[in-house]
């Protein structure tokens, strides 16, 4: 009577089930997945078949051995390979040489063993089997090579394309300092990397993400200085990862993060491969992506955006505090300024409590507004002024930006002071080396205007409470963000505060959680040399002036 | 935030703008435009008929004090008020005044002397309630009408006369130490406290002398040529003296060698000048104060209330009218410091036997005969002022020492014409 | 221990712990010690610092005796699941009370001190509302923001006294016991029942790092902390406005700040002093607020006390309105009612506790509490 009912969908199965209908579609084929078989024919045909008829594939086939016994075809796609190196590497010794020297030996049997063993004089060759493999390394720029009569295909690494070359990057430069950055190739990165830090302990581990991408990705640390905990965990992380393409390490930098919810940047990013590499010999890992410059460090803790790879090569000792000034001052100085013009006009100095009451006489917004139009326009000219060509650029955004205030001042909108302000924290925030997180302060700007111009200076104190909760509550990777200051650990303040000589660092950060947290030995710190005993012969620089008439 | 944002954030982010927006258009109720507001920076009060104050408030100007502004308006504005009391002066006031008057920025309250004989009591309560006052803020004691003296008072070369008063309140006395600063909180104090009775330094307007550039105001930036041209109506705002109250009424006034007394008894003297006669000569030296000490012990005798009065300080000479006074002996100058020492007890006498005349201590003996015999202090406490402190002792021993004197030895002429 | 699962460090617990008894004592003490013995009223300080470490040290050893558990866990150990029960919601009501009293003592300052005409309900809500967010953050990220914020309150506070110090008369202070002894024993009751708000620190105590090690010196830091700043505050507004002024003030540390002048334009700067004000109330509301939530999410076996925050911090709202009609009773209260009830509730469940305990030979330190034994910082 009853007609038996289907179970309902539910919309997620019905999605899920789309979703990995789609992905089987996309996901390698079954052509693919095939293993490979002695006849040439088949699987050229397969390969063909795969590729379609792409139009930077090239072809070549050719013949080795007495009465042309062994068929090869040559596999490459243009613009990717050198093509010197194959006539060189691959035409060239299996062509010619062997015909004086090997003559009569190659057969179908033995060429494939040959070839890889004794003829090839390409350095980088490896060999496959596995269809789906040589798809991917043919895609990366590998050459393959069919031969008839065997099951495995040959692969020579001759890649090469057209490349930025290793410049002084562009948003992280200094005054002191290798002026290397990282390219657009992952090898190239990596040995740029691996320059610096010439042990064996340096790991690279590489994983591929992104369906259609595949993009590579290298995770990198020091083994035995970094914590194993951390590693595992960012691999997990990494390879958890389901998306259609990665292009840039932002994309994995939105996947690998803590927590999405703050504007606050919980990885670093870089450029500079001095930077990573101070990072790993903190007990840190980095994440290179192929394709972009910047690298990832994880795990990054809030003190460190105030940190500056310069200050460690030149720079002095007392830069940072000015830096922590600098940022309290973006964050708050317009909301000072509307809290204690608007609420408390008692702190103000009398003749200047006079001097804002008359400039702000005629001016149709209160205080408040007044802020925010100004803040807005200067927000609006400096991001304005980063796409500008660049000998202008960032200047113009700067000097627009005051040249528009004074013009908003003469016509009355706002008051000469309110200039000033916003002016001086736009420049307080230049001193945030970190372009995101001095992004992520200006952010926070606006709701401290919101909260000082309602509730004064009580207000701006919530808000900062509010902010550092927040803060607080962050961790990156296991660490907490407002490490050494949060959990205090007041031995470590010494790089937060000021930058403290090289020969104070002994102790790696503690809550990387290094296996080897010693970094240096202690007291080494620079000491003229001890007095001489009177009346021996060293040769000290200072001269015997002593002992001479 | 996109469109697939769960529930909770949304309700968050939802919950947040409704606060933002109740906030924001229901005003903030505190909230003053800094330019919507008058600073008051003086404030005097009178007494006025049937038992009403008169309130005179000191509204500063701002576009008179801007750069631009500047010239033609007045650098303040002086309203008067009668009304009950001063907080219904202050809503009068209101009513009439486009900016809304605060006293965020006072910097002086000046007690008419009529008000001050009455009693000062319900003007300090106001003053002391309200929390935008602070207690730094100077009390002084007009001689005549406080209103005279925020109307007429100049304080030249400071445009505002409340500056000027703060300004010569706050600076330490170099050259003189003839008044008495004080603060709401030292006056407040005062009252409470047990045994000692208040004292305030007093003001008044004297006519500017004019002798000196020999006729009109000439050559001085802070005056026009229009205001200029009512000399005689310049007064300039002095601040010399004290007035002492008994329980909350002004008694009396100190001369400025009386208030220096009490300065010394309180050991507030941090410079000033005393004249004295030279030695053996008819003629006189000018010593300066730089610092002291001074030491008020209480003692108890049967039936006799006895104080010791220790006072150590240092200065050096200034100047000498007669060349014969070498300065430069050693004789010369232990004699100066004795006649130093002299004048110096001489003040502190005056002062004391004015405390006993007025029947008001306002030196605060008694405070000290509190702190040291609370016993003793409770039999006599209740007839202090009148009984009492007519009948005690007070011994003053003074120690001067001349430090230098100053940039020369011997005064001109010493050595030669002799 | 199944609600909390994060841990502070022995410096954060003695951070937390102070601030939490400091941040409205400071406010409101002075005034109320002087009513009572006028100029004399450091005595008091002086005298309940005594007092304070044995309850110190009764505390921590307490929660020593059950070292992984929640209060809630043991007072139900030790008087059964009804009793012990009742024992833990009296504390809740107790917490809860405490922390309307706060909010509302707070609100009140916030309007007359700095800004007469809003009304007392926005400031209790903000005030709540930055405390929800703490508690539902965690006990980690209070720990690690006090310990950020509270040694500078303290400097800021050092600051201050040293910069009104010129204007300071410590003669003020003589004579000494100039009122009788019993009046003064009296007076520093008030000052007790203040100090044993600590006792939320039991709530504290299963969550701590290294509680063992730091036993010792925990409650002697916290007492030396709490004597220093009191004893400041105290004589030094005796000593800046003498001992009448400083009882008929409503706020007399707030004219502590006012009279600072240095340099010509650091001057009013009192308006700063309430900002910083602000945080440490804020930090001492969400740590009571926490123990509130906690211990009533432990009463009724939830796994989790979050859900619970938000309607308490309604619940709060409303009661720290409703406390009291006006200001006048806030002071008729805390100096006249609160000492009574604080004392009866700390002191009395502490006793209670600590004799059961003994009695039914329950609960020993020297087992128990490794499994909260790591370090602190990270939570892989």
């Amino acid at each position: 009577m009853f007609q038996k009912l289907r179970k309902p969908f539910k919309p997620k199965d019905l999605k899920q089930r789309r979703y990995q209908e789609r992905l089987s579609m996309l996901g390698p084929s079954d052509l693919m997945k095939q293993p490979l078989t002695d006849d040439i024919e088949v699987n050229v045909g397969r390969f063909k078949e795969i590729f379609g008829n792409a139009s930077d594939l090239v072809v070549r086939e050719f013949f080795m051995g007495t009465d042309n016994d062994v068929r090869l075809v040559l596999f490459h796609i243009d613009g990717m390979v050198d093509k010197n190196a194959i006539s060189e590497y691959i035409l060239n010794p299996l062509l010619f040489r062997t015909f004086a020297d090997w003559h009569g030996k190659i057969l179908p049997t033995n060429a494939f063993q040959l070839i890889r063993d004794n003829l090839a004089t390409a350095s980088d060759l490896t060999a496959s089997d596995k269809m789906d493999e040589i798809i991917d390394l043919v895609l990366y720029g590998d050459v393959a090579v069919f031969v008839q009569g065997a099951a495995q295909v040959l692969l020579f690494d001759l890649k090469e394309w057209p490349n930025r070359g290793v410049q002084e990057p562009v948003a992280e430069s200094l005054v002191r300092g290798p002026r290397e950055g990282f390219t657009e190739t992952l090898r190239f990165n990596t040995s740029l990397i691996r320059r610096r830090i010439r042990t064996p302990r340096l790991k690279f581990d590489m994983s591929e993400v992104g369906l259609h991408t595949k993009t590579h990705i290298c995770v990198t640390y020091i083994d035995g200085l970094v914590n194993p905990a951390t590693v595992a965990e960012i691999k997990r992380r990494v390879q958890d990862i389901e998306i259609d393409g990665v292009l840039e390490s932002g994309y994995i930098e939105d996947y690998i993060k803590d927590d999405y919810r703050t504007p606050f940047v919980l990885l670093d990013r870089t450029e500079r491969p001095d930077k990573v590499c101070a990072a790993l010999l903190d007990g840190r890992a980095a994440i290179v992506v192929d394709n972009t410059p910047f690298a990832l460090i994880a795990p990054a803790v809030f003190p460190e955006f105030m940190q500056s790879t310069e200050d460690y090569y030149e720079g002095t000792e007392y830069i940072r505090p000015f830096r922590w000034l600098a940022l309290i001052m973006t964050l708050t100085l317009p909301s000072l300024y509307v809290a204690i013009t608007t609420f408390h006009q008692e702190m103000i100095p009398s003749s200047l409590a006079l001097s804002i009451a008359a400039q702000r006489e005629g001016v149709p917004f209160p205080a408040v507004v007044e802020a925010l139009i100004m803040e807005v326009i200067f927000d609006l000219l400096r991001e304005g002024g980063l796409r500008m060509p660049q000998p202008l650029g960032s200047v113009m955004g700067i000097v627009g930006a005051v040249v528009i205030g004074q013009a908003a001042v003469a016509a009355g909108i706002v008051s000469p002071f309110i200039v000033i302000i916003v002016a001086g924290t736009a420049i307080s925030s230049f001193l945030i080396p970190n372009y995101s997180s001095s992004f992520a302060i200006r952010l926070l700007r606006y709701p401290m205007l919101f909260l000082a111009g309602a509730f004064g200076l009580v207000g701006i104190f919530l808000g900062l409470m509010f902010l550092l909760l927040h803060l607080a509550s962050l961790r990156s990777f296991g660490v907490p963000y407002l490490y050494p200051l949060a959990p205090a650990v007041p031995g470590e303040w010494q790089d937060v505060f000021i930058r403290a000589p090289w020969w104070k660092m002994v102790w790696r950060p503690r809550l990387f959680r290094s296996p080897d947290r010693r970094r240096q030995p202690a007291g080494q710190q620079p000491a003229p040399p001890p007095p001489r005993a009177p009346g021996s012969q060293d040769q000290s620089p200072e001269g015997n002036e002593r002992n001479e008439p | 935030m996109s469109v697939t944002a769960g529930p909770k954030i949304k309700n968050t982010v939802l919950i947040l703008l409704l606060f933002v927006a109740a906030v924001c258009s229901g005003g903030c109720w505190d909230r003053m435009e800094i330019e919507n507001i008058a600073f008051i920076n003086a404030v005097g009060v009178d007494q006025a008929g049937s038992g009403n104050v008169l309130v005179t408030f000191y509204v500063v100007n701002p576009d008179a004090l801007s750069k631009k502004g500047g010239g033609g308006a007045p650098p303040a504005i002086v309203t008067s008020v009668e009304a009950w009391d001063v907080a219904l002066a202050v809503a009068r006031y209101a009513e009439l005044s486009p900016r809304l008057p605060q006293f965020k920025q006072l910097q002086a309250i000046i007690i008419g002397e009529d008000l001050a004989r009455q009693g000062v009591g319900p003007v300090l309560d106001y003053f002391s309630r309200r929390q935008e006052m602070r207690r730094s803020i100077w009390v002084l004691v007009a001689k005549g009408k406080a209103q005279d003296i925020l109307v007429k008072g100049q304080s030249p070369p400071e445009k505002l006369a409340s500056s000027g008063i703060r300004i010569i309140l706050e600076r330490r006395p170099i050259h003189s130490a003839t008044r008495y600063p004080v603060v709401l909180g030292d006056l407040l104090s005062d009252v409470s406290r047990p045994g000692m009775e208040p004292i305030a330094s007093s003001v008044e307007i004297s006519p500017l002398r004019e002798a000196t550039t020999g006729g009109a105001y000439g050559g001085d930036g802070g005056l026009t040529a229009a205001e200029g041209s009512a000399a005689e109506e310049n007064k300039v705002i002095a601040l010399r003296g004290a007035g002492v109250f008994r329980d909350e009424k002004l008694l009396d006034f100190l001369g400025p060698s009386e208030t220096r007394g009490v300065l010394w008894v309180q050991g507030k003297v941090n410079g000033g000048r005393v004249v004295v006669p030279a030695p053996g000569q008819d003629d006189w030296a000018s010593l300066a104060i730089e610092r002291e000490s001074t030491d008020v012990k209480p003692v108890v005798e049967a039936n006799k209330i006895r104080f010791v009065v220790n006072i150590r300080e240092e200065g050096y000479v200034i100047s000498v009218d007669n060349e014969k006074i070498k300065v430069g002996n050693l004789d010369t100058i232990e004699l100066l410091e004795q006649e130093k020492q002299t004048a110096i007890r001489q003040e502190v006498l005056g002062a004391v036997s004015k405390a006993k005349s007025l029947q008001s201590d306002f030196l605060g003996l008694g405070d000290r005969l509190y702190r040291k015999y609370p016993g003793v202090w409770k039999q006599v406490k209740d007839n202090w002022n009148t009984a009492w402190l007519p009948q005690v002792e007070v011994d003053v021993s003074v120690k001067c020492k001349l430090r230098n004197t100053s940039a020369t030895n011997d005064p001109l002429n010493a050595g030669e014409k002799g | 221990m199944s609600l909390e699962k994060g841990l502070i460090s022995t410096r954060q617990a003695a951070f937390m712990i102070t601030n939490t008894i400091m941040a409205t004592t400071v406010l409101f003490i002075p005034a109320l010690l002087a009513r009572g013995v006028g100029h004399d009223a450091w005595i008091t300080v002086a005298i309940i610092f005594i007092l304070v470490l044995p309850f110190g040290y009764a505390v921590q050893f307490l929660g020593l005796r059950f070292p992984d558990q929640n209060l809630v866990e043991y007072s139900i150990e030790l008087l059964g699941p009804w009793i012990g029960r009742g024992v833990a919601l009296i504390f809740v009501v107790f917490f809860l009370y405490l922390s309307g009293v706060v909010v509302r003592e707070f609100g009140v300052f916030l309007v007359t001190a700095v800004m007469p005409s809003t009304p007392e309900v926005v400031f209790n809500t903000l005030l709540v509302l930055l405390a929800a967010y703490g508690v539902y953050l965690g006990l980690e990220v209070i720990a690690r923001v006090t310990e950020l914020i509270f040694p500078i309150s303290l400097a800021a506070g050092l600051v201050i006294f040293l910069m009104a110090l010129p204007e300071m008369d410590f003669y003020q202070l003589q004579p000494v016991m100039a009122h009788s002894f019993p009046s003064i024993l009296r007076t520093s009751m008030v000052l007790l029942a203040f100090i044993t708000e600590g006792i939320v620190a039991l709530m504290l105590i299963p969550n701590m790092n290294k509680k063992r090690q730091a036993a010792l010196w925990l409650p002697p830091v916290v007492s030396l902390l709490l004597f220093f700043s009191l004893i400041i505050v105290v004589a030094g507004a005796i000593a800046l406005m003498g001992g009448h002024e400083t009882a008929r003030l409503v706020f007399p540390v707030y004219e502590f700040a006012k009279t600072v002048h240095l340099g010509g334009f650091i001057e009013r700067i009192e308006s700063l002093m309430v900002g910083i004000w602000v945080t440490t109330v804020g930090l001492k509301l969400m740590v009571l607020f926490y123990g509130t939530v906690t211990a009533l999410a432990e009463t009724c076996n939830l796994k989790d006390y979050r859900p619970l925050v938000l309607p308490t911090g309604v619940l709060l709202v409303a009661l720290s309105i409703l406390i009291f009609p006006d200001a006048v009773a806030i002071r008729h209260f805390l100096a006249h009612t609160w000492p009574a009830m604080s004392l009866t509730v700390s002191l009395g469940i502490l006793v209670l506790l600590w004799a059961v305990s003994l009695v039914r030979k329950k609960g020993n330190y020297r087992q128990g509490g490794e499994q909260n034994e790591r370090d602190s910082r990270t939570k892989d």
